[in-house]
């Protein structure tokens, strides 16, 4: 849940009328503004992505080879590779916006739960698993969980014995499915595809998306604290809240506090610029050029949260049942983390760019 | 003596021009101009309410599956989408395809000439009131349709000619023949924030620009859609939601959508959409509804608790010089700026607001080339509900796309008034005689909403 204060939003802008004599100028070339709307498309998204679509290609040879000569060892190696993918679409989770977003792909490959019924109707049939048919299927029969199913099975019970020649048709195509929206994922940050790298690097400059470049470094912060807010909010608290494992995502390849780690690592990468051993204008040199002690808290309350995640010595869908007080702590984490971003990082990019 | 005559003095009534320009859903404003600015919690939830508002916020996301399943159980058989975000990414609105016979995020109203019992259409038998184009496996959908568009060129005075296009329709694979005579009409999704404070807009503060046989002259009607309120069951009420105001409250709105639109049964509408149709051999009935209303109610007040984002640059000259035109040249007439909500003790941030939705929420008609031919409760084919313009210069932030109207023909502000037609006709006249300068700045005053 975002709260956003009108309180919050006037106070402010007292702040910024009383600050602003203070303002000292700093010439384009050496404003972290710049530098994040310059770096991000080159630096951040497109080396992601990229990454992401390339483990996602290396997934559909494994599940090629897996169909053609079915043995425990290659299911096994699809596994692992499933694991791969779904690694780097996890940190991918920190900028949910862009074309990920507008051309929606992130619910053509990451709908959960998986629409049981359906897929046990599926594979009760003949339909060829053409492209085109898997294309116009429901969402709930498409993406990271299905396969996952037909991978893993219930809680990482699958033998090799269980794939008969339909699922290992219908995981083919699905891979391949989900490498097809994967590219399109990094064809739309591409200056020579969809370029929505232009439209970050433009900001306050022609942009169509973002006016101001105030309108652009917000948006990689509200996409930062987005996945913040997802993890502590969504994807822990609705299972824990309501103490129940069937609200949890990933439960065939018991993957939950691995996903978690993932989009908190994701996050911090892009908060702190350095991505696929890029190093970015980032958030980080922004907020520590302003206020270094925020900067400093906010990198420590990331490290916190994600070494709270690897602590858990239990599946999460049983840790919501058998160790409470911990899940407790983990989400006070990610509160406290998310509040310092919203009412602490968010004024700060309002009050030092604000064209 | 000087005390008392300074303290004798009336306190000079409050104005609407005192209001900051910005705060355009008073309370329930929202500073956020992200592409999550639609997405925002209303201030001044208690901790249960916030509860509440998350809760619905996940069903928002959740995707429904055929049941029997252990949770979200309810999809189709017949559907147009398994989830609610799927039509309204970020809370924002959907969008029309380039062309073919996919859509993500729009659907076909359907029906046949005549009213039903309660004065609203009058469903196509085999097809209900909406085309469900998709559909759980092993039933087929009741049809696809086929969307091409055609061209229209529009000159301005100054000679600056726009390409503007118009949709044109098809249906095509229906799993049993169709009934002479029957209506479509498209439907964009539409954006979710500010329904709690449309929900509560005062019925006088609306029904003050009603005109409905234009007394004044002006040229502009304004008439109230009076509508079959599905919850209470209430014939007659003021209908305030959806492109022809054919629904008076944000549950029943949210009700129809997950039946119609997801095929999940509530309370409200208890019953399939496919009821009677070949495809509820593959449907999965429980034994209550698919839905209790713990979860109704939390997706309604989710809707109902969702911030309107507050306008920017304000302040810029270009942007003032834009609301000066928008005034001036009628605009405003039925995008009508101030309203003022309902005083609710029980529930205060929506209470006694002064917003700026920029809407009459009365129907208009809006001339032929946008007429849909099909009447919904007392909405002719040729009038529709005027759409609020707040946060609409946020859209395309947050959807990544630009598309207006009812059926996603515009592309842009300017495309968007040079559809405007009927009543409005005379508006869109004034616009294409401005110059250059004056119908930018009038488009720079939009995207500051």
């Amino acid at each position: 849940m975002k709260i956003n204060s009108i309180l919050g939003t006037v106070l402010l802008a007292s702040i910024a009328l009383t600050s602003c004599k203070k303002e000292t100028d700093s010439t384009p070339a050496t404003d972290p503004a710049n530098e994040i709307l310059a770096d991000f498309g080159s630096k951040i998204a497109i080396p992601t992505y990229s990454d992401l679509d390339a483990k996602a290609d290396i997934l559909t040879e494994k599940v090629t080879t897996l169909k053609n000569a079915p043995t425990q060892a290659n299911l096994e190696a699809a596994q692992n590779q499933w694991f791969e993918v779904r690694t780097a679409w996890e940190q991918s989770e920190g900028m949910l916006f862009g074309p990920v977003a507008d051309q929606g792909l992130d619910p053509a490959i990451d709908t959960w739960p998986v629409s049981q019924v359906e897929v046990d109707s599926l594979l009760n049939t003949a339909e060829p698993f053409t492209d085109p048919f898997i294309e116009q299927l429901g969402e709930g029969l498409k993406g990271f969980h299905p396969m996952e199913y037909l991978l893993f099975g219930q809680a990482r019970t699958r033998k090799i014995a269980d794939l008969d020649s339909r699922k290992l048709d219908y995981l083919v195509a699905l891979a391949t499915n989900l490498a097809k929206k994967t590219e399109a994922m990094h064809h739309g940050w591409m200056t020579n595809g969809g370029n929505f790298s232009t439209e970050l690097s433009t900001a306050g400059k022609g942009s169509a998306t973002f006016a101001k470049r105030q309108d652009g470094v917000l948006e990689i912060a509200n996409a930062v604290i987005g996945i913040v807010d997802e993890v502590g909010n969504g994807k822990i608290e609705e299972p824990f809240a309501a103490k129940d494992s069937l609200l949890e995502e990933s439960p065939f390849a018991i993957n939950s506090w691995t996903d978690f780690t993932n989009n908190l690592q994701g996050a911090k990468n892009i908060y702190v610029g350095t991505v696929q051993g890029n190093t970015a204008g980032s958030l980080h040199s922004l907020i520590a050029k302003y206020n270094s002690t925020l900067d400093v808290q906010i990198q420590q309350k990331f490290d916190q949260a994600i070494a709270s995640l690897s602590a858990y010595t239990t599946p999460f869908g049983r840790s919501i049942h058998s160790q409470p007080s911990q899940v407790q702590s983990t989400q006070t984490v990610l509160k406290s983390l998310q509040m310092q971003m919203e009412d602490e990082m968010i004024p700060l990019i309002q009050l030092q760019v604000k064209d | 003596m000087l005390l008392a005559a300074t303290g004798c003095k009336e306190p000079e009534p409050f104005q609407e021009t005192w209001l900051d320009e910005r705060i355009s859903g008073g309370e329930a404003t929202t500073f956020d101009a992200s592409s999550g600015a639609y997405g925002n919690t209303i201030d001044g939830l208690s901790g249960q309410d916030e509860h509440i508002h998350s809760l619905g916020d996940r069903m928002f996301e959740a995707s429904f599956v055929k049941g029997p399943a252990p949770i979200f159980s309810g999809l189709g058989p017949v559907y147009n989408q398994a989830s609610c975000v799927s039509c309204h990414p970020n809370e924002g609105r959907g969008k029309a395809p380039e062309s073919g016979n996919s859509y993500e995020s729009m659907f076909f109203k359907i029906s046949m000439s005549g009213e039903d019992e309660h004065g609203g259409p009058l469903p196509v038998p085999g097809f209900g009131l909406q085309i469900q184009d998709r559909a759980v496996y092993g039933a087929l959908p009741e049809a696809k349709v086929n969307l091409t568009w055609l061209p229209k060129a529009v000159s301005f005075k100054d000679g600056e000619v726009v390409e503007l296009r118009y949709p044109q329709y098809e249906i095509i694979n229906p799993y049993m023949p169709l009934a002479e005579g029957y209506k479509i009409s498209p439907r964009i999704a539409r954006s979710n924030f500010g329904m709690g404070l449309i929900e509560s807009i005062d019925e006088s503060s609306i029904m003050a620009h009603a005109d409905p046989n234009d007394e004044d002259g002006d040229g502009i009607s304004g008439r109230p859609n009076y509508v079959y309120d599905y919850v209470n069951h209430n014939q007659k009420q003021l209908g305030r939601l959806g492109w022809k105001a054919a629904v008076p409250d944000i549950k029943g709105q949210v009700a129809k959508a997950l039946v119609e639109d997801i095929g999940a049964t509530t309370s409200v509408f208890p019953k399939k959409v496919a009821e009677g149709q070949e495809q509820m051999k593959s449907a999965y009935l429980p034994p209550t509804t698919d839905i209790p209303d713990s979860i109704l109610n939390a997706l309604t007040f989710y809707m109902r608790t969702l911030a309107v984002p507050a306008r920017r640059n304000v302040d810029d000259p270009q942007v003032i010089q834009g609301q000066r035109i928008f005034k001036s040249i009628g605009c405003v007439k039925c995008h009508a700026d101030v309203h003022t909500t309902k005083v609710d003790v029980r529930f205060k941030p929506l209470s006694g607001q002064i917003i700026r939705p920029y809407s009459d929420f009365l129907l208009h008609d809006m001339g032929p080339e946008l007429a849909d031919n099909r009447t919904e409760f007392e909405a002719t084919g040729q009038e529709w509900r005027t759409p609020p313009l707040w946060g609409v210069g946020l859209s395309k932030r947050v959807t990544g796309h630009s598309q207006l109207l009812h059926d996603g023909r515009a592309r842009s502000f300017k495309e968007a008034i040079l559809w405007h037609g009927g009543e409005a006709q005379p508006v869109k006249q004034v616009f294409t005689q401005l110059g250059a300068g004056n119908r930018a700045a009038l488009i720079r005053f939009l995207e500051s909403l």
